[in-house]
């Protein structure tokens, strides 16, 4: 039951501090290129008995609201439930199938530092590259745009790094 | 049939996915995303143009004739309207050479690449864009009267949106009493040489053959370019208005050439228009 009250915490929890905290933070000019996108993190945490129907139904969900907030109609939902899909190839091109316990949440205490960066990099990268370039809708300032998406990817790293520190109680 | 069940249960996890993916990007490309939505429209816009140019090109010889014609036409009417403008001497005089004076209207000829006529929502293509000057909400006038409006432009080419489609309005005059309509193309009565006008007042004496005009109110056309003179008239007691039926002076199964309209006022005019 705790779970599921956690579970639903995240998730609105999630939204508000992207909404309101992230998306709220002015930085002048270079504004354009801290945007980071940090509500994926729901769907990659999630344990890994959880259904990809259940998940998808969720990132739909997710998405959705998010946009909906962000004036961004469809374009994080569409990202966000391809990063749901292609969760387990980003997982399992960084360990083994045994290496990871299906019951246990995917957060840095879980799986460790080093596996942690490299998946949550690897997909939060490919997440923003996804959506600026949707964003953008054409192939112009591919440098820049990679270039944003790396900061962006590094900057929503370490805003997760604080939140898991600050919320979730070590054993 | 089991079988088909059978693989529709195997994949149905991609199956979703693929459904929910699909509805997130008709939610990205639907008209609330006006970016994305234009985007993709002007981008197939161009891939479209760059074929039809060729086609037009092809087939610009066969009425090269009636074109010439029409340009003739054309330039005797504007030669003698300049004419006329420089002997006609009022009560206060106009020096073109001024400074303070300035040419309110510009116009720039460009050809028709694509022309619709038959569908719905018809839609024309021009081989100006942003390049040539071109800006969105400029007016397109063709050699005996009005054509269209642009809607959306990119580098090479400008879709305009007709008479001939049901989104378009424009405040006319009728030339001859100056009575103020709507005009109003109905696709389902309507065929692309005709449209009606509402709004007249049942008293207005209107006659077969009279001219409409464009009244030049919003600064996208000047005063006074024709439309289309009428054919029938029909009384709309309920209303008190005239319903009257309009044959457009502009063929539009045969368009070529057409000129852009640019209002060197239409932003003094912008700011005059916000405080109605």
């Amino acid at each position: 039951m705790i779970l599921e009250f956690k579970n639903i915490a995240w998730f609105l929890g999630l939204i508000i501090f992207q909404i309101f905290v992230i998306d709220a933070i002015d930085l002048g000019t270079y504004s354009y290129f801290f945007s980071p996108i940090i509500i994926a993190f729901y769907i990659l945490k999630q344990r890994l008995s959880t259904t990809v129907f259940q998940l998808l139904i969720i990132a739909f969900f997710m998405g959705m609201i998010t946009d909906i907030f962000r004036n961004t109609l469809g374009l994080n939902t569409f990202v966000l439930l391809m990063i749901t899909y292609l969760k387990p190839t980003f997982l399992y091109s960084i360990t083994s199938t045994e290496d990871i316990e299906k019951d246990v949440e995917l957060n840095i205490f879980n799986i460790g530092i080093l596996r942690f960066l490299l998946f949550f990099g690897s997909s939060l990268f490919f997440y923003h590259l996804l959506f600026f370039l949707i964003e953008q809708f054409s192939f112009q300032n591919l440098f820049t745009l990679l270039l944003r998406s790396l900061i962006n990817t590094i900057s929503s790293l370490m805003v997760l790094l604080f939140l898991q520190y600050v919320f979730i109680s070590r054993k | 049939m089991r079988n088909i069940i059978l693989l529709i249960q195997k994949y149905r996890n991609f199956l979703f996915f693929l459904f929910l993916e699909s509805t997130a990007l008709f939610f990205l490309f639907s008209a609330t995303n006006n970016y994305h939505h234009y985007h993709y429209l002007s981008s197939s816009n161009s891939l479209s143009a760059g074929l039809l140019k060729y086609q037009s090109s092809l087939f610009s010889y066969f009425s090269l004739r009636e074109v010439n014609n029409d340009l003739m036409i054309e330039n005797a009417y504007l030669k003698e309207q300049i004419l006329n403008k420089n002997l006609v001497v009022g009560k206060k005089f106009i020096k073109s050479n001024d400074t303070i004076y300035r040419k309110n209207f510009l116009f720039k000829e460009v050809n028709i690449v694509n022309s619709q006529f038959k569908f719905y929502k018809n839609n024309l293509i021009i081989n100006s864009g942003s390049q040539n000057g071109v800006v969105p909400k400029m007016g397109l006038i063709g050699t005996k009267g009005v054509i269209g409006i642009v809607t959306n432009v990119t580098n090479n080419y400008a879709t305009v949106r007709p008479i001939i489609n049901p989104d378009f309005g424009l405040k006319i005059l009728h030339q001859k009493t100056n009575a103020w309509g709507d005009l109003l193309w109905v696709p389902e009565k309507n065929n692309f040489n005709s449209v009606y006008v509402n709004n007249i007042p049942i008293y207005t004496k209107v006659d077969e053959n009279d001219f409409f005009v464009t009244s030049g109110a919003e600064g996208i056309y000047p005063k006074g370019v024709k439309i289309g003179r009428v054919i029938s008239i029909s009384e709309n007691i309920e209303d008190q208005t005239l319903d009257i039926e309009l044959k457009l002076e502009e063929n539009f199964s045969a368009l070529k050439i057409g000129f852009l309209v640019k209002n060197n006022f239409q932003e003094e005019l912008n700011e005059h228009l916000k405080f109605k």
